[in-house]
């Protein structure tokens, strides 16, 4: 399980989960920028390494598919999924940035989508358990999808935990369940954690959070091993106000670093 | 001398993607050159920099591993692939082209009652070259002399500067003497890991056997499709080439399939 190379003919498929409700409007930590904003840029930011993973120079290959939901007062869809060549091709904006002394150009999908709304956030996982079906049904050979929740946990809705286990439950194909990973960005402070194995001991959000995440499987477990080493066995797709590391990293996208 | 040469790329990806670069230059009649590098797929222009690699050494860089070294910042310098889009860029500005590389130089020593090879071998990663004696078994292998070997991560060159001084590679230099009438091997990492394998299994000969009977790409693209799906071989571009000079003292029959790139 979860064996499955990520090609052109079974591509994956990373959904993004965003909360854009008001709380997130608030100033994160110490960061001069709001979570919303905070949350826009991992977004991009992923987007891009995801990408550049599958650019070979001479093309960059569909390994990939990428959407992005978003919820408030309901939800939306921000980005339809769509490939990485699509991605690439349609970025909403381009920043400047100097590589090695060269101005390049560099890609942005989203800008930061907070709305001074609610937190339904049951409703984004409804949305999110709808697409993520439809994807599996079509996509029956290929590495199971991960849904990436980026929120501050604050939901002002029912609670949604029991719906994203349900996910995991019943989102599958034959190389494993969907896998839910969460980003977790509060201003509340506390430890830093990423992939921890057990219940964090902070608010009820934390707890909450975590127990709606995956726990990794062996080949995630082993690439977090290698960039978090305090990562123990059981651990599971979430972190508490750090950086997310190179999520593609995760992903075997052909042979690693072989020649 | 008999060369047989064959080369698949990965399952499920296009022939022209197969990342795996190999030339073998005659320089004069005692001394042959061959040089097999292997394009990392995780990088960004792989093709074009392990043939960059292979088109561009010179003989001369195989007297030392200075020399080598010198050549291949040399490589480095003159490498400009065509970059026409700016994902292409960046990455190639972030990350560069990683391959590996094994350089071989086999010299004929004439005597009045019998020739020997001298083998001058650099290497940069996990491509093998493997030699057996007339009797059929193995008498050397390089760098790698068993399956375990390939555990580690190879050393890779890299295009950009920056990080290969931060992860530098080192050239394995070696050197063996042989009878003319011996069978020399070069294979890239996955089938040279799968042979480590079929050598524990008392099947080496065999496999490098059926290898040579393949006669064509097409054929060896199946027989490389019924290693990966039977035999546990990763799924990697394939690229082996066999020379000898007394096909008939191996195989059942020899075909001479020319050389490439030369």
């Amino acid at each position: 399980m979860y064996t499955a190379e990520i090609s052109r003919t079974n591509p994956a498929l990373i959904l993004f989960l965003f909360d854009c409700s008001y709380s997130m409007s608030e100033q994160y930590g110490t960061a001069k920028m709001s979570k919303g904003q905070y949350l826009a840029n991992i977004c991009n930011e992923s987007i891009d390494q995801i990408i550049l993973s599958c650019e070979k120079g001479d093309e960059i290959r569909a390994y990939f598919e990428i959407g992005i939901l978003g919820y408030g007062e309901g939800s939306d869809i921000l980005l339809p999924i769509q490939s990485v060549i699509d991605l690439a091709n349609n970025p909403s904006r381009m920043v400047s940035e100097t590589l090695d002394g060269v101005t390049v150009e560099k890609p942005e999908w989203i800008s930061d989508p907070t709305k001074r709304v609610n937190t339904d956030m049951i409703a984004g996982f409804r949305k999110a358990k709808s697409v993520l079906a439809d994807w599996a049904s079509t996509h029956p050979d290929s590495f199971p999808p991960v849904l990436i929740h980026v929120s501050d946990g604050e939901w002002t809705s029912d609670n949604p935990v029991q719906t994203a286990l349900d996910i995991q439950s019943s989102v599958t194909t034959a190389d494993g369940n969907c896998l839910i990973l969460n980003i977790h960005i509060s201003s509340e402070g506390g430890d830093v954690l990423t992939y921890p194995a057990e219940t964090p001991t902070g608010s009820e959000h934390q707890g909450a959070l975590f127990g709606m995440s995956s726990e990794l499987p062996e080949s995630f477990y082993q690439r977090a091993l290698e960039m978090y080493p305090a990562t123990q066995v059981g651990a599971r797709g979430y972190m508490y106000n750090a950086q997310p590391e190179d999520l593609t990293k995760f992903f075997d996208i052909g042979t690693r670093l072989r020649g | 001398m008999t060369i047989y040469s064959f080369e698949t790329a990965k399952a499920g990806v296009e022939e022209k993607n197969n990342e795996d670069s190999f030339r073998i230059r005659q320089i004069n009649m005692e001394k042959t050159m061959v040089l097999m590098s292997d394009g990392a797929s995780t990088g960004v222009f792989s093709k074009e920099w392990s043939d960059h690699i292979t088109n561009n050494i010179d003989s001369s860089w195989l007297k030392s591993v200075d020399d080598l070294e010198y050549g291949l910042n040399t490589l480095r310098e003159s490498f400009k692939p065509n970059i026409t889009r700016q994902t292409a860029l960046r990455k190639f500005l972030m990350e560069g082209s990683y391959a590996t590389l094994l350089a071989l130089l086999i010299e004929e020593d004439t005597g009045w009652f019998s020739s020997k090879l001298d083998l001058t071998l650099y290497s940069i990663g996990d491509v093998c070259v493997f030699v057996f004696s007339e009797d059929g078994s193995l008498e050397f292998s390089f760098p790698y002399t068993r399956y375990e070997d390939f555990n580690n991560v190879p050393d890779l060159i890299r295009t950009s500067e920056k990080l290969q001084k931060k992860t530098p590679y080192v050239i394995k230099p070696s050197s063996f003497k042989t009878s003319a009438k011996s069978l020399i091997v070069v294979a890239s990492d996955a089938i040279s890991e799968y042979l480590f394998q079929a050598k524990d299994e008392g099947k080496l000969l065999s496999s490098i056997e059926d290898i040579v009977a393949c006669e064509n790409n097409e054929n060896f693209k199946k027989l490389m499709d019924i290693y990966r799906q039977e035999m546990n071989m990763k799924n990697d571009d394939v690229t082996v080439c066999v020379l000898t000079k007394e096909p008939e003292l191996y195989f059942r029959k020899g075909v001479n399939h020319g050389l490439p790139g030369a």
